[in-house]
């Protein structure tokens, strides 16, 4: 059968829901993290593929990936460092230990 | 085997290793090991940008989720790590359910969307190599939006560096 | 002098100002020099006297005044729809308003040097004095209701500050919050009438007003009627017609200048005037005019059935005040300018005179106001004597008197004009008339002395004002005397000029019934013939009811309590615990539900967003449903 572009949506879609699932119900935030990685590389995937089969001529489907790659990478470096700062004050990484906005 | 035939196996070998790898990611109770699974899982992903003739975002991917960013997690977990539960990678168990019934009902519905939803499909490939037309655009029509994401990446350094640092120097 | 007519003329402004500027250099400059706060108030006032002789020799002189009066004014204020001036209206009818109320304001400001001598009040009362006059006479010129009805309100304040003059007896302060409130009552409807005609009417200028209105009459009488009957309200309560008659009795706890120059002479006809100016309204509202004829009527002899059993001097003035002002809106009523203006300038003349000598004798007896406790006052007083009787004689009608001439005039054209029942009514308040003043007379002035009371006559700075009114009392009338080729009803008229004749039949009755009267009380209570007290008792239940005013005052004070009070209590229980209480009840329902809600934030970023993601689900669902998702993807974007 012809892969087409509704196959490599539904890989982007599976893969965003894959990511969903780790970021609500991880308790670690580095964990939590990751799966929000996840859900960026879905996004990319998507773009990516859209691209491909409804505009190849144009590249700006690959060109937006590169921005939310770029995005991510500062994303990550910085959601890492608030992470450590925690762990330096809290000494847990836990979400659900992180509730000072409790009612 | 036909060009056709070739194709579809390797997107179905592909799709499956991401998919797989992006399931152990999440699942994985020892948190080392689920970190180096994502990056398993970014690789199989630049697989499919190859597979989607993005040659170049392939490479770039490779470089930066396959390199750097497994790289930064391994380092988040190690400088983490609580003493006690060692590589735990526990789950909440108060959102558990909901959680995953809510990414379910989002494949769902994504799914269905997908279903009614009527694509205007072009298959004619560009002329020129991708990264020729990535260059253009981006030193081009875009090249405010490339400025831009360099000064958020110098911002974000700076702001990693301050964070990780603490306290202000006496 | 023909230019100093024209400047008057044209510079009629002048007239209220001056008084105006005397109460402020009074009150701001001259509140402890009383000879000098005095002097300014009578020479400024005197100064508009002679102004407005000057009008009424400006007036004379030109004819045209009659059907188109000279009108200048400044605008005040404009809006969209709507704009107001101030100015100055000049015609016979003004002419003689000014006249009468200039005159009457200096005289009575002369007599208060000598009345008022000793007050630690002096200099406040010549500057409440100064302030009522220039608001009565910015009330005359006004050129439109608006400008009207802000004067009467100031008139209405002048008259509670002078009659709470004695702020310290509780009598007076009771009194003047009474004539207040009552005037108020009427006041609202005159502004709600006056509101009406801006808005129906499109005008409020009395000559815009005049022109228009046989237009107006064809289109909308009905409307015509209620404006009419709204703006009536207005002076039932100033000129005290029933039932807001309820102050004017009371207001007697003024000192009697105030009594003689507004509850008598000025303020009260303020009502009567307004229904002259506004003339052209009630013309083509033939049913207000006839209600206002027949409640005319009926305040002239219902005053006069209570004045006959009163025992205090003022009071019994006060009622009578009442009763005249019936007279003339009866006269309005019936449908003739002229008899009503002429009754009320021949009224002002005598009623303050008789005014003027009651504060004479009171003064002199240090405030024994009762009658029966005065007595054979003639010897020791012959000025103040024979002024009052001069005064009383006027009332009853007796020629040549000014009395006899105007009201004379009221029962011919109420006689002539159909009105035969009320012609009926007013021969007999005639007869009661005439009984109970020389009643009074007869009781107070002659007769026995009471060894208790030592009266001296008055100085000359009272006695003089009173000369001056009691000449005019008696040759006062002959300017509308029926022989006359273009006497007072030449100049004040509405409509063509009818030539005024002579009813024999008419004079002769009412002189007859005025002689009846004076004879009746010169028989009970000049030579005591008939015994006063087995009259009352043989009236009995009679007699009760006009000695307690028929319980008026009691009735309203029920209304007060009960029905007022009452729904008062009903409004602030529907205030404390409906209003309040939706207010009170949605604070508490939202702190209920904020109690209740704040459990929701956990502080737990996974439950947030978990709820976010689900309602992103529920979101693209609900779109799905309603076939918007196929829409946007078709157009080419992302599902995600």
């Amino acid at each position: 059968m012809n892969i087409s572009l509704e196959h490599f949506l539904a890989v982007g879609a599976m893969l965003f829901c894959i990511g969903l699932y780790g970021v609500l119900t991880k308790r670690n935030a580095v964990a939590v993290l990751m799966g929000i990685e996840l859900m960026l590389n879905a996004v990319n995937i998507n773009l990516v593929a859209f691209n491909r089969f409804v505009a190849p001529q144009d590249f700006i489907g690959q060109l937006f990936a590169i921005f939310v790659i770029v995005v991510a990478a500062a994303e990550v470096a910085v959601g890492l460092a608030l992470v450590i700062c925690v762990y330096r004050i809290r000494d847990s990484v836990h979400v659900d230990d992180l509730n000072l906005l409790k009612w | 085997m036909s060009n056709e035939a070739l194709y579809s196996l390797l997107f179905y070998l592909i799709s499956f290793m991401v998919l797989i790898s992006a399931v152990a990611a999440m699942t994985m109770r020892n948190l080392v090991h689920a970190a180096l699974m994502l990056a398993l899982s970014f690789v199989t992903v630049a697989g499919i940008y190859v597979l989607l003739h993005a040659d170049f975002l392939a490479a770039v991917q490779l470089l930066i989720y396959g390199g750097a960013i497994p790289v930064l997690i391994v380092f988040g977990v190690m400088l983490t790590r609580t003493p006690g539960n060692r590589e735990s990678n526990p789950v909440n168990r108060q959102t558990v359910l909901w959680g995953s019934g809510v990414a379910a009902l989002l494949f769902a519905v994504l799914m269905l969307a997908l279903n009614k939803a009527d694509f205007v499909v072009r298959g004619t490939l560009a002329k020129e190599p991708s990264i020729e037309g990535i260059a253009r655009l981006m030193l081009g029509d875009f090249v405010i939006a490339f400025e831009v994401a360099a000064v958020l990446l110098l911002a974000a350094m700076i702001g990693a560096i301050v964070l990780a640092r603490g306290g202000e120097a006496k | 002098m023909v230019d100093f007519f024209n400047f008057s003329l044209y510079h009629a402004w002048l007239i209220p100002a001056l008084p105006f500027l005397a109460f402020l250099l009074i009150a701001f400059g001259l509140r402890k020099e009383e000879k000098a706060a005095a002097a300014t108030a009578i020479l400024l006032t005197g100064s508009s006297f002679v102004l407005s002789l000057g009008i009424i020799g400006a007036v004379l002189a030109r004819p045209e005044l009659i059907e188109k009066p000279i009108v200048y004014s400044i605008r005040w204020f404009s809006m969209a729809g709507l704009s107001v001036e101030m100015g100055c209206l000049v015609d016979a009818v003004s002419a003689m308003m000014l006249f009468v109320v200039t005159l009457i304001s200096t005289l009575v400001m002369i007599y208060s040097t000598g009345y008022m001598q000793g007050d630690e009040g002096f200099t406040r009362f010549f500057a409440y004095l100064s302030l009522f006059a220039s608001s009565m006479l910015g009330l005359v010129i006004a050129t439109n209701f608006l400008q009207l009805f802000v004067f009467w309100e100031l008139v209405g304040l002048c008259s509670y500050l002078l009659i709470g003059y004695y702020y310290y007896k509780v009598s007076a302060r009771e009194a003047a919050k009474k004539a207040f409130m009552t005037t108020r009552v009427g006041d609202f409807g005159l502004l709600v009438g006056i509101v009406m005609v801006q808005v129906f009417l499109g005008t409020m200028n009395f000559v815009e007003l005049s022109e228009k209105m046989p237009q107006f009459a064809k289109e909308a009488p009905v409307l015509i009627s209620a404006i009419g009957l709204l703006v009536f309200i207005g002076p039932i309560g100033k000129s005290g017609q029933f039932p807001l008659h309820v102050w004017l009795p009371d207001a007697m706890e003024g000192p009697s200048p105030v009594s003689a120059l507004i509850h008598a002479a000025t303020m009260v006809v303020a009502g009567v005037y307004l229904v002259a100016r506004a003339f052209t309204l009630f013309a083509v509202a033939p049913e207000v005019q006839h209600f206002v004829a027949y409640l005319g009527g009926f305040t002239a002899f219902f005053a006069a059935s209570i004045a006959v059993t009163q025992r205090e001097m003022k009071r019994i003035l006060a009622y009578s005040t009442v009763s005249q002002l019936g007279y003339m809106m009866m006269a309005l009523g019936v449908g003739s300018l002229t008899a009503s203006m002429f009754h009320l300038m021949t009224h002002a003349y005598f009623k303050a005179l008789m005014f003027l000598a009651a504060g004479s004798a009171l003064h002199a007896l240090h405030g024994t106001a009762d009658i029966f406790k005065m007595g054979g006052l003639y010897r020791k007083m012959p000025w103040t004597a024979a002024f009052m009787v001069i005064g009383a004689i006027a009332i009853a009608g007796i020629p040549p008197f000014a009395g006899f001439w105007s009201k004379d005039e009221i029962l011919s054209v109420t006689k002539l004009h159909g009105f035969t029942g009320l012609y009926y009514l007013a021969s007999i308040t005639a007869f009661i008339t005439a009984f109970y003043m020389f009643r009074m007379v007869f009781t107070a002035f002659f007769g026995k002395e009471n060894a208790e009371n030592h009266p001296h006559e008055s100085p000359v700075s009272m006695l003089a004002p009173m000369g001056i009114l009691a000449a005019l009392s008696i040759v006062g009338g002959i300017v509308g005397a029926p022989f006359l080729d273009k006497g007072f009803g030449y100049w004040v008229r509405y409509g063509p000029y009818h030539v005024p004749e002579f009813h024999l039949d008419v004079a002769g009755t009412s002189v007859f019934l005025a002689l009846a009267g004076i004879t009746l009380a010169w028989l009970i209570y000049g030579v005591k013939k008939v015994s006063s007290d087995s009259l009352a008792q043989k009236a009995g239940i009679l007699y009760t009811l006009s000695y307690n005013k028929y319980y008026i005052d009691e009735l309203y004070q029920w209304i007060n309590k009960v029905i007022v009070d009452g729904i008062g209590k009903v409004l602030y229980w529907v205030d404390i615990h409906i209003v309040d209480g939706v207010i009170n009840g949605l604070a508490s329902l939202t702190a209920f539900l904020s109690q209740r809600f704040r459990y929701l934030q956990t502080g737990q970023v996974q439950h947030y967003a978990l709820v976010f993601f689900a309602s992103i689900v529920l979101m693209l669902l609900i779109s799905g449903i309603l076939g918007t998702a196929t829409a946007g993807i078709q157009s080419g974007g992302a599902a995600v």
